[in-house]
């Protein structure tokens, strides 16, 4: 408040005039505020669409009994046991093999086509746009449609790719490629690897096109091969992005359920049967939403566990 | 603002806390979490169409697998054509859903509380019921005298004394054989005994032409095989469970088994019902056991030259089966007005008259005893062929609430079982032994 000599009064102990109470936040405070004003549209997706559904599971997964009606699941007594079972039957340890079986074929398989698809792309073919679009079709292809391309072309009496295999000689009958406990896990891997590559091949070939030309030019001058060239000059430059899209492809291959469930259902006896499939029939045709939902977590844990030991390396490659 | 750089070990330290707030968090929601509000959703559906009796179009969500296949879509839209007719304002939607869609669609709904207003089942029936969320009919069953009608394949519908359905129709297994290269492996018509049947279709395939088939079945991971391998059993004289025990391993039971699986490794490898349908109905398979709706089919599907040789004959067991075809039930989280307006039209379906079109249609026993005029089985001969089979049929599920209730998970081992036998060489008793032992554990008989 003002003086009559017009200067503001100053309390003996230096804080504000009397009366005057501090309402205004710092500088500092204000920008927080405003931080967390701008965030919250952000941090409310996440609440909902993946907090809640999240403690949804859990809850589900504490509690002892069956039912299929979300509105009954709080008058169910709590438990651990169903992680007991989970933990201890069988056929959970299997499906995680058949799972990381299926995971790894797919990131190495996709890795594989997608580098062969990148380095094809990089060399000034003619009808390079063409092939580029064509490679890259898989991508958007829902993955309904590609199973059902997939089961005709692989199916045991007519299908084209038994044909082929035997035009080339490389059977001499055909393969019952889902029909066979052997061969089912193979069947379901190709539509997979199909649809996986495509982001591979991007990814790589956005890293292979910051090598420079002068460094194949100076490597084939000193006389390297084709391969000593990769080795040297090519996965160098691409290494990193590679293992960034390896784990991409084995985190999205890990929960992948679509194709596995509409061509074999997890069989042949459970040839197939992956996590993903196991939850599904838990769920919707044993309709045990809580051991479901158990299996479901430790799922999550699994795939929680090996991508913090994988952040290290992330980290040092990009960070 | 700028916090700085915070060293490695507070990071974790940080990580750690953070983390373990969270689980905390959860942990505590989670046994705070006490009953969620009351069930409110059943007038979601009538509120979002106004049913308040009339003033604004209702539309009756109809969804089915059967809506597109042949004898049931033309029966279905009679009986929708029917119910508009006496219904102004009211209108089904029925559309297509596929079969192995069906039944996790329909639960998943039911859950959601947001079910469909009429609900068909075939052996879907179980999961629906299982969720307790269908309509107890007995009420209105009573006041319109329908029971007093209708045939006794009725009580495979009641659950704890709820009719929770009312079945349209009920279906049997044929033998489907064809005559032309049955002559030509020199087998007089079809066999009449299990024995008989092991030596035709052992004649059949020294006999047939490379591409053609000997017998048809089931041969990869499908709800068909529980059928295909109970019709065995059941027409062998046994059962899944006999007498309130597990009869997977009873000599009758591996008899029965290993006939089927003889039969079974000489279809083609990974088909399906359709599959092998079709290939029956083009003449590239022998012979085969399936539904008597495949008559149907084969009338829609098969060539000219090849359905005159393809006849369907009484299975060669002393039992036959007995399936409850569809039925149809009302869900109980729907407005009352939608409720009576989907017992109105099941009402129509169980009128003479359309249980008559739609048995007829498809070759099965119609819900309504005496519905199918004599001049309609007077033209079509099939029919008394059916009506025989099921006057002396057995019930395809055995006599055991435990095994309705958990049939999903049942249905699903002896599916892996008779995949086993199909595609190794493991013994067949040995393989019987372990599917009965994991039956065991999933429930006492």
């Amino acid at each position: 408040m003002a003086t009559l000599t017009g200067k503001h009064d100053i309390e003996q102990d230096g804080g504000p005039p009397q009366g005057r109470s501090r309402r205004r936040l710092s500088l500092s405070a204000r920008n927080s505020v405003l931080s967390y004003l701008l965030l919250a549209p952000s941090i409310a997706m996440a609440l909902v669409f993946i907090a809640f559904p999240i403690y949804m599971i859990v809850n589900l997964s504490l509690r002892d009994g069956r039912t299929m009606l979300m509105s009954e699941v709080g008058d169910l007594q709590l438990t651990l046991g169903n992680y007991i079972d989970v933990l201890t039957d069988s056929e959970t340890w299997d499906a995680l093999r058949i799972s990381v079986i299926y995971t790894s074929a797919t990131v190495v398989g996709a890795i594989l086509v997608g580098m062969g698809t990148a380095l094809l792309l990089r060399r000034q073919l003619p009808g390079r746009r063409w092939l580029r679009t064509f490679i890259l079709i898989p991508w958007p292809i829902p993955g309904a449609i590609a199973t059902v391309a997939f089961v005709w072309m692989l199916d045991g009496t007519y299908g084209v790719v038994n044909f082929l295999l035997r035009h080339v000689g490389l059977i001499d009958e055909n393969i019952a490629w889902f029909f066979n406990p052997d061969t089912a896990l193979i069947g379901v891997l190709m539509p997979t690897v199909w649809i996986a590559y495509p982001l591979c091949t991007l990814m790589l070939l956005a890293s292979l096109q910051s090598v420079p030309d002068e460094l194949y030019e100076a490597a084939r001058m000193d006389g390297a091969s084709a391969g000593q060239q990769f080795r040297h000059v090519t996965w160098p430059a691409v290494q990193n992005t590679a293992v960034l899209a390896m784990i991409v492809t084995g985190l999205w291959s890990f929960t992948t359920f679509d194709f596995i469930y509409a061509i074999t259902r997890g069989g042949p006896d459970g040839a197939t049967q992956t996590l993903a499939v196991a939850i599904y029939n838990q769920a919707f045709r044993f309709f045990d939403l809580p051991y479901a939902a158990a299996l479901g977590v430790v799922t999550m844990a699994i795939a929680s566990t090996v991508l913090l030991a994988l952040f290290p390396i992330v980290r040092r490659r990009f960070f | 603002m700028n916090a700085g750089r915070m060293r490695p070990s507070a990071q974790r330290r940080h990580w750690r806390r953070g983390a373990t707030a969270l689980i905390a968090g959860m942990l505590l929601l989670t046994a705070c979490g006490g009953s969620d509000a009351d069930q409110s959703d059943g007038d979601t559906a009538a509120d979002e169409d106004g049913g308040d009796g009339g003033t604004e179009p209702i539309e009756l969500d109809f969804p089915s697998w059967q809506a597109n296949e042949p004898g049931h879509a033309d029966a279905l839209q009679a009986i929708i054509d029917e119910f508009e007719s006496r219904h102004e304002g009211v209108t089904v939607n029925l559309y297509a859903v596929s079969n192995e869609d069906f039944q996790n669609q329909i639960v998943t709904r039911l859950a959601a509380g947001d079910p469909p207003d009429i609900i068909p089942s075939g052996n879907h029936f179980f999961a629906f019921a299982a969720t307790g969320q269908l309509e107890p009919l007995n009420d209105r069953l009573e006041e319109s005298g329908l029971l007093d009608e209708w045939e006794s394949f009725q009580s495979e519908r009641v659950i704890d004394g709820d009719h929770l359905a009312l079945t349209m129709h009920a279906l049997t297994r044929m033998l489907y054989v064809n005559e032309e290269y049955l002559a030509n492996a020199g087998v007089d018509g079809p066999p009449t005994s299990p024995e008989e049947l092991a030596a035709a279709v052992g004649a059949l395939s020294d006999s047939v032409e490379e591409g053609v088939s000997p017998w048809g079945a089931t041969t990869t991971t499908h709800s068909n095989l529980f059928g295909e391998s109970t019709a065995f059993i059941v027409g062998m004289g046994s059962q899944w469970i006999v007498d309130g025990e597990w009869a997977v391993t009873a000599p009758k039971t591996v008899e029965a088994i290993e006939l089927y699986r003889s039969l079974a490794r000489q279809a083609p490898p990974g088909l399906d019902g359709g599959g092998y349908r079709q290939l029956l109905a083009d003449g590239r398979v022998a012979m085969s056991q399936d539904g008597s709706w495949v008559i149907a089919t084969l009338d829609d599907i098969s060539p000219e030259d090849v359905r005159p040789n393809i006849i369907a004959a009484v299975p060669p067991f002393e039992n036959t089966l007995a399936l409850v075809g569809t039925s149809l039930s009302i869900p109980a989280g729907i407005s009352d007005e939608r409720k009576e307006l989907a017992w109105e039209f099941i009402k129509v379906a169980a009128e003479p008259e359309f249980q008559g079109l739609w048995a007829g249609s498809i070759d099965a026993a119609p819900g309504r005893r005496g519905s199918i005029p004599q001049e309609r089985i007077d033209e079509r001969p099939e029919l008394e062929v059916v009506a025989d089979t099921i006057a002396s049929a057995q019930p395809e599920f055995p006599e055991s609430e435990n095994f309705r209730a958990n049939f999903g998970e049942i249905e699903q081992r002896i599916i892996d079982a008779m995949m086993r036998l199909l595609t190794t060489d493991t013994d067949t008793l040995e393989v019987l032994t372990d599917l009965e032992n994991e039956l065991a554990a999933i429930t006492e008989p």
